[in-house]
């Protein structure tokens, strides 16, 4: 028993160390500006689709999570639209790492109201789960330790950068767990609703052609690559045990750098999949963002920041020289 | 509060949330953003029946009524709209809501009738033969243009 109770206190705290890995703030920063920009355009590009829930039928108005907790019917339109403008500007100043403790939450809870809202209306999407997980995390999170507006300030006044720290590490941790539970929790529902059978593929095939059909029937074209594959049902049993690879699998992403690699590459191949044979789009990992968290992202970012620092700096000089003086006989 | 007690309670929450859904039933009680993840798990036979809009002109001629008549431009959300009338059995209020979309629409200029019809379609006849299934007509509406009679 003496020898026991070491042991466990050995072992939490080695998963204390691992979970409060020191990593450099930039790091963290760098995963706050990519998720920041991704929210932002995410909510520019859809504006228009975003603001259009304001004005569905009340009657398909059928609430979930959050929105149903604090609504049985739909706001007025002019109330919903100004949430989803506010969401905007919140996405920029978190990006931009402006009062990161007071506005990031504020932002968080934003993204989560104005994509609950869009959900609410009879169909759950599952595109903007893990978005709103991560933004949830890193608005918790001391995210804007550097490379941001709060931190330039704070330089200004004396105060040194942050060191790599634990505090950054469990950010990341974080951010990847959540990642790879869903994954997991895609798997488990297809094991529970159809069992190992899932594998055999003809249930995904049957899902591709359905989904095509529906599309078709609507007037939206179905995916030209989808219609001769749907011929060859051999090729749909390797594509769902790949899948199945990947959801059960996704835990070892967190175990090691290298597998994490080949799990995001892997995971992102299913998504293009996905795109190619079903035309649906999962934009934040196929642009990458949901895995950015398995990477040394500050390299990459620091890297561009550097150079639109260095673009901007030629472009305000070129601007405060004189212009040059013209000759008397022009 | 120490930095390393709020990662932790932070950490636990989201990972608790996350996992949270295991618990329920994926077909029945997904939600947002905690979600069951069931999309591609629903066993789906080959044979499928679903709501949809058709448009007609006066000669007849069969006209695609698209996602943004019905919802937005979302297909899933334009299904869920004519599977909600359907229960909720105001499929006549839907067709006369896609009537007046289809008027303001002027590449559906020549559209004069608008049809829910309930379709049961074989999808791989459908999209590799073009074979259309049966369908049951469930509602029908003018479109609504200034001047007709």
């Amino acid at each position: 028993m003496t020898t026991a109770a070491p042991a466990r206190r050995g072992l939490a705290a080695r998963a204390g160390d691992w979970w409060f890995v020191a990593a450099p703030a930039e790091r963290l920063a760098a995963l706050r500006i990519v998720v920041g920009l991704y929210a932002t355009l995410d909510l520019l590009v859809r504006l228009r689709l975003l603001l259009g829930y304001a004005h569905l039928h009340a009657a398909d108005f059928k609430p979930v999570g959050v929105v149903g907790l604090v609504v049985r019917a739909p706001l007025p339109p002019g109330l919903a639209e100004a949430i989803v403008v506010a969401a905007l500007g919140l996405a920029v100043l978190f990006t931009l790492g402006l009062l990161h403790r007071a506005l990031a939450p504020l932002f968080a809870l934003a993204l989560l109201w104005v994509t609950s809202y869009r959900n609410s209306w009879g169909m759950v999407f599952h595109t903007e789960n893990l978005e709103v997980l991560h933004v949830a995390i890193l608005a918790l999170a001391p995210a804007a330790d550097a490379w941001s507006l709060d931190a330039r300030r704070r330089g200004r006044r004396g105060a040194d950068a942050p060191p790599a720290d634990g505090r950054h590490g469990w950010a990341l941790r974080a951010v990847t767990a959540v990642t790879v539970i869903t994954y997991v929790l895609a798997g488990v529902a297809k094991l529970r609703m159809a069992g190992w059978a899932w594998i055999d593929g003809e249930q995904l095939r049957n899902q591709i052609a359905f989904d095509n059909l529906r599309r078709a029937v609507m007037g939206v074209p179905p995916s030209p690559l989808a219609v001769p594959l749907l011929e060859s049902p051999w090729l749909f049993s390797a594509l769902a045990a790949l899948t199945m690879v990947v959801e059960v699998g996704a835990p070892l992403a967190m175990v090691h750098r290298r597998i994490a690699a080949a799990w995001a590459v892997t995971a992102w191949s299913f998504h293009v999949g996905v795109l190619a044979l079903m035309h649906i789009a999962f934009p934040y990992p196929l642009l990458g963002v949901a895995y950015a968290s398995l990477f040394r992202l500050e390299r990459p970012v620091g890297w561009v920041g550097r150079r639109a620092a260095g673009a901007a700096r030629r472009l305000t000089s070129r601007r405060g020289r004189p212009a040059p003086a013209r000759s008397a006989d022009r | 509060m120490h930095p390393r007690l709020v990662g932790a309670v932070v950490s636990v929450v989201a990972i608790v949330a996350t996992a949270s859904p295991v618990l329920r039933r994926p077909a029945r009680d997904d939600s947002f953003p905690l979600s069951t993840y069931p999309m591609f798990a629903f066993s789906r036979p080959l044979k499928q029946t679903f709501e949809y809009a058709i448009g007609y002109t006066d000669a007849g001629e069969r006209r695609t009524i698209r996602p943004r008549h019905v919802a937005n431009a979302e297909v899933m959300q334009a299904i869920m709209t004519f599977a909600s009338a359907v229960r909720r059995r105001a499929v006549p209020e839907l067709c006369d809501r896609i009537a007046a979309r289809v008027a303001a629409d002027p590449a559906l200029a020549d559209v004069t009738t608008v049809q829910i019809v309930r379709g049961t379609h074989d999808a791989l006849a459908f999209l590799v033969h073009g074979e259309r299934g049966p369908e049951r007509q469930l509602a029908t509406c003018a479109v609504p243009r200034p001047g007709a009679r």
